[in-house]
């Protein structure tokens, strides 16, 4: 009985190489270890051997069913999966799609700024939107009779509160609680009551920036813009600077950029002009020092702000700022 | 404001290419908007800043150009004959009633002018401003506003009843008809100038016709006065009409020289039109008080970061035609003229030294950065991670308006205690602030809906703003999810979006954020009956999540089921933990075990896996539904469900007579406890 099985033990071998296929290797497996299989077939029959005989056939017939099955193992993984081999594919079928969801594209442009200015050494802070009129105006130095201050160009609430018509009320709060130095972005919604069209929005986003130290210059404040212009635009892009007014700076700045569409050629969206106007910006009025309690002798610094709509209306090319808070899902899916 | 290029060179001694001038300008502050031939001249559309009312005349610009080009500035003179006055006119009686509206007020009369048409050259004057021109007198008083940026204005002095002005606020109920024709409703806000009946003109905005010069007027009297900006503004601004000299007095005339514009019309109009000077009348204050700024030079290379030296600073104050005294060293007394009202402190002075200096002309620095270590809140960090999180699982980011209609918010059921209101809405649209996002978010979802975009998985964070008492305000962040329509499921097209959708998406986010969230059943007023649930952070509600009730939605003109979520985004933030510290991967193979059940309908999933972990001890590393189903072998008002334990010994491999125990423990756990069977 034992050379029977030694026998089997060659012929398994053999008939596992030859096997061309799974299937092929599927029949070997039911010939040799199948429940009606050669191996069953002499432990059936072991019954009939002697005491002494017995224990030492089955042994040898368990170790050679473990190597017949470790065989036909080792060699399906060699055959591969078979039939899946030949297998046609129609692989113009569409992929397994796995659905990306898109972030809302002012926050990507939000989040681009932020990094920008996180990278050079700025913290990003935010406030709240409901604020007071002290906040907003009165310690921004912007004059009790102000036009910004009128029903038509802000929102009020009860109790003289307002909603923020810039984040520059982070900048109050900031200044309240720290002293310098001090480098900080305020990104955040803002309100105007301006007719909604084209180019208007009662709210939209904006970023504002402020650094306070001793000895921070108008030259600091361009050197900064400088670094953001050509991080946000590219490295080709020029800035430029020009005498405005704002009632917080001192002196004051409109910041453009050459024309990121013509690079400055001349073209529909910068007018033909070859700039873009995308900040404000200047070094802090004394009076806004004295309003948060600091020594306008001590200290200098500059604070700007810019239009996350306005920006990010460049970048993508998107003509109508409405396209931004009507959230269609072709619109945002393009992000 | 506009310019001529051709007027403004009687001013100022230039020669250069409009282009460099434009060039020239727009850097030092005055925009050049635009700029296009007409005939031989150039017109420019200048913006001009609100602190400069001074440059709002071609001699403003022209002393401007001066000062930033360094070309001399010629300042035009009036030559009126020396009058005396007549003693047959009637007397010519002024008063102001309120001198706060209008500080100074000069009246002129004229007696025995000819109305008629322009010369051309004044024509051309007033045609380059883009006006028709009118009559001789009118045409004078519009050159004048131009050419000092000093308003004037002409009354038919024999139309005006008792020959006298009142300047005084206006009576509530009192109209005027304007030159435009039109009938204006006046305020007693408004100042009004007023003969002895009746208001004659709004002051500052626009005259009346009654009172207009016409062809047959002889006597004119010439108005020429300093009106407060701010009530200029407001009464212009509420009866929408803007003017040319309503766009000066809003931004401040020069008080004084409110006669000398006077003088300058009266010259030209006894020039053109003839006719003889009468009574002059100057009443109130004569000129602001001339200012004095103690300057300090060194502090100009202090705020500029430049290296001026006092010579360059001195050329460009002179330049912008200040007189200056010097007080020893960096000192210097500086005279301010009256035109320069903007002007008060020594930082008002660097701005126009850096101005005329050129801020091209400043080269940029790297600032000085003393950098934080902790530059990014948590609250924002949590929220720049949920945001990468959410959209790496297919939604959408939307921003949705803070602002709605009470209509809307009412819609969906929402409290209406702590409701934050808007004073001066621009519509009935934006008359509060949410509370919630969900009405902003249905809208998204009606929106897409409509334009057959059905494909709904949406996300936005924002805030809930609530009014808590007197001037105490709440605003939190929050995070709100919709789903509606259907779900790409891969290569075979699409299946309906469900709760468990949103659920999965909620599950996802908390547990990488490792926020401990459960949900319970709830009832909210917005949520249909059966599936509305309280969402609960570390045990605190914090939030809801379901389906939205079927009455609201068929309002919205949502076809299909949505299902909502909203979460209080500060209670998130508080037990976010975004920091990860490595447990050590599991050295010993673990073994699976399945068990199939067939349980009443009405015990929760949550309460059989609760059952399976108790009783699986601590060998359980997880419990994990992977089946459940209904069908013919399953017999009505149950489920079967197949749970999934995953037994493991941190510290050897386990061997499968040690799971048999625990695992026996579970299958008479589900069976005594739950009554199900083990199928
Ligand atoms: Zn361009």
């Amino acid at each position: 009985m034992e050379e029977k099985l030694r026998q089997l033990q060659v012929e398994a071998n053999g008939a596992i190489e030859a096997a061309q296929d799974v299937a092929g290797l599927e029949e070997v497996r039911v010939r040799y270890l199948g429940r009606k299989g050669e191996i069953a077939d002499i432990m059936g029959k072991m019954k009939d051997l002697s005491n002494e005989e017995r224990p030492l056939v089955g042994k040898f017939a368990n170790q050679l069913k473990n190597e017949i099955s470790a065989k036909l193992e080792q060699r399906r993984r060699t055959l591969g999966t078979g039939a899946a081999e030949t297998e046609k594919v129609d692989v113009t079928l569409p992929g397994m799609q796995r659905r990306l969801g898109h972030k809302h594209p002012i926050t990507q442009t939000m989040e681009r700024i932020n990094e920008i200015f996180l990278n050079i050494g700025f913290r990003i802070l935010e406030g709240p939107e409901i604020e007071t009129e002290f906040n907003n105006f009165t310690a921004l130095n912007i004059p009790q009779d102000h036009p910004s201050r009128d029903a038509f160009d802000t929102f009020y609430l009860e109790d003289e509160f307002l909603l923020r018509s810039h984040t520059s009320t982070v900048q109050i709060r900031l200044m309240q609680k720290e002293r310098p130095p001090l480098q900080a972005i305020m990104p955040g919604r803002v309100y105007r009551p301006d007719a909604t069209d084209a180019s208007h929005s009662f709210m939209f986003h904006q970023v504002e920036g402020l650094m306070v130290d001793e000895r921070v210059t108008f030259a600091d404040l361009k050197g900064a813009l400088d670094i953001f212009a050509k991080q946000m635009f590219g490295t080709q892009t020029r800035v430029r600077f020009r005498p405005h007014f704002f009632p917080f700076t001192e002196p004051s700045a409109e910041v453009d950029v050459s024309c990121i569409i013509c690079k400055g050629k001349g073209c529909r969206v910068c007018g033909q002009k070859g700039w873009l106007e995308i900040l404000g910006a200047g070094s802090v009025d004394p009076a806004v020092f004295k309003a948060v309690g600091y020594d306008p002798r001590q200290y200098t610094g500059f604070a700007f702000g810019m239009g996350v709509e306005r920006i990010a209306m460049l970048i993508y090319g998107v003509d109508d700022i409405r396209l931004f808070f009507e959230n269609d899902l072709r619109f945002l899916r393009q992000f | 404001m506009k310019i001529s290029y051709d007027w403004i060179k009687e001013y100022v001694d230039i020669r250069m290419a409009p282009e460099t001038l434009e060039e020239a300008l727009t850097m030092s502050g005055t925009e050049v908007i635009s700029s296009e031939k007409l005939g031989d001249d150039r017109i420019m559309e200048l913006e001009v800043t609100p602190n400069r009312p001074d440059c709002l005349s071609m001699v403003g610009m022209a002393r401007e150009i001066s000062a930033v080009t360094g070309k001399r500035f010629k300042k035009p003179t009036a030559k009126l004959p020396s009058f005396k006055v007549l003693k047959d006119q009637t007397p010519l009686k002024i008063e102001i009633k309120d001198k706060d509206l209008c500080p100074r007020y000069t009246g002129r009369i004229i007696k025995g002018v000819e109305v008629k048409p322009s010369p051309v050259w004044l024509k051309k004057r007033i045609e380059s401003m883009g006006l028709r021109p009118v009559n001789n007198i009118v045409d004078i008083t519009n050159f004048c506003l131009f050419e000092s940026g000093q308003p004037l204005h002409a009354f038919d002095y024999a139309k005006l009843d008792g020959g006298r002005i009142i300047v005084r606020r206006a009576r509530k109920g009192e109209k005027i008809t304007t030159i435009d024709n039109n009938v204006q409703e006046l305020a007693a806000s408004d100042l009004v100038i007023a003969d002895s009946a009746r208001p004659v003109a709004i002051a500052g905005v626009m005259g009346g016709v009654d009172t207009e010069v016409a062809a047959f007027t002889k006597t004119i009297l010439l108005e020429s006065a300093y009106f407060a900006p701010n009530s200029v503004r407001r009464t212009a601004r509420r009866l929408g009409l803007p003017s040319e000299s309503s766009y000066r007095f809003e931004r401040s005339v020069d008080l004084g020289a409110v006669l000398s514009a006077s003088d300058r019309a009266a010259a030209l109009i006894l020039d053109l039109a003839g006719g003889e000077l009468g009574q002059l009348c100057d009443i109130g204050k004569k000129a602001a008080s001339e200012k004095k700024i103690s300057f300090d030079m060194s502090s100009v290379n202090r705020v500029l970061g430049t290296d001026l030296s006092e010579q360059q600073i001195k050329k460009i104050l002179t330049l912008l035609q200040f007189k200056l005294k010097p007080k020893g060293k960096d000192k210097v007394d500086i005279q301010i003229p009256s035109f320069r009202q903007d002007l008060n402190r020594g930082i008002d002075l660097i701005e126009e030294i850096a101005r005329v200096y050129g801020y091209e002309r400043i080269t940029p620095k790297i600032p000085h950065i003393v950098g934080h270590t902790d530059r990014v809140e948590d609250s924002r960090k949590v929220i720049l991670r949920s945001r990468e999180i959410l959209a790496s699982a297919g939604l959408d980011e939307v921003i949705t308006y803070s602002l709605l209609s009470r209509a809307k918010h009412r819609n969906l059921r929402l409290s209406e205690d702590n409701l934050v209101a808007l004073r001066n809405p621009l519509s009935l649209e934006q008359e509060v602030m949410q509370t919630s996002q969900l009405p902003g978010m249905l809208d998204v979802v009606a929106h897409n809906l409509n334009r057959k975009v059905d494909d709904i998985e949406i996300f936005a964070f924002g805030r809930s703003y609530q009014r808590m008492g007197k001037k105490r305000y709440k605003e939190e962040a929050i995070l709100t999810i919709a789903m509606c329509g259907n779900i790409k499921e891969e290569q075979r097209g699409y299946r309906k979006v469900n709760f468990f959708d949103l659920k999965g998406a909620l599950d996802l986010l908390m547990d990488e954020l490792r926020v401990p969230f459960s949900i319970e059943e709830k009832r909210f007023a917005w949520c249909r009956e059966g599936l509305s649930c309280v969402i609960k952070i570390s045990e605190k509600e914090a939030g809801f999540m379901g389906e939205l009730k079927g009455d609201i939605r068929g309002q919205l003109g949502i076809e299909r089921p949505v299902f909502i979520a909203e979460v209080n985004f500060d209670a998130v933030t508080k037990s976010a933990e975004l920091k990860r510290s490595y447990k050590e991967v599991p050295k010993f193979p673990s073994i699976l075990r399945d068990i199939s059940i067939v349980i009443d309908e009405s015990i929760s999933a949550d309460r059989i896996s609760k059952t399976i972990r108790e009783a699986a001890g601590s060998l359980a590393a997880r419990v994990e539904l992977v089946d459940i189903y209904h069908g013919k072998q399953i017999p009505n008002g149950s489920k079967g469900m197949t749970y999934r334990v995953e037994y493991l010994d941190k510290k050897k491999t386990l061997r499968d007579e040690e799971v048999n125990g625990p695992h026996q423990k579970v299958c008479s756990a589900i069976t005594e406890q739950l009554n199900a069977k083990i199928r």
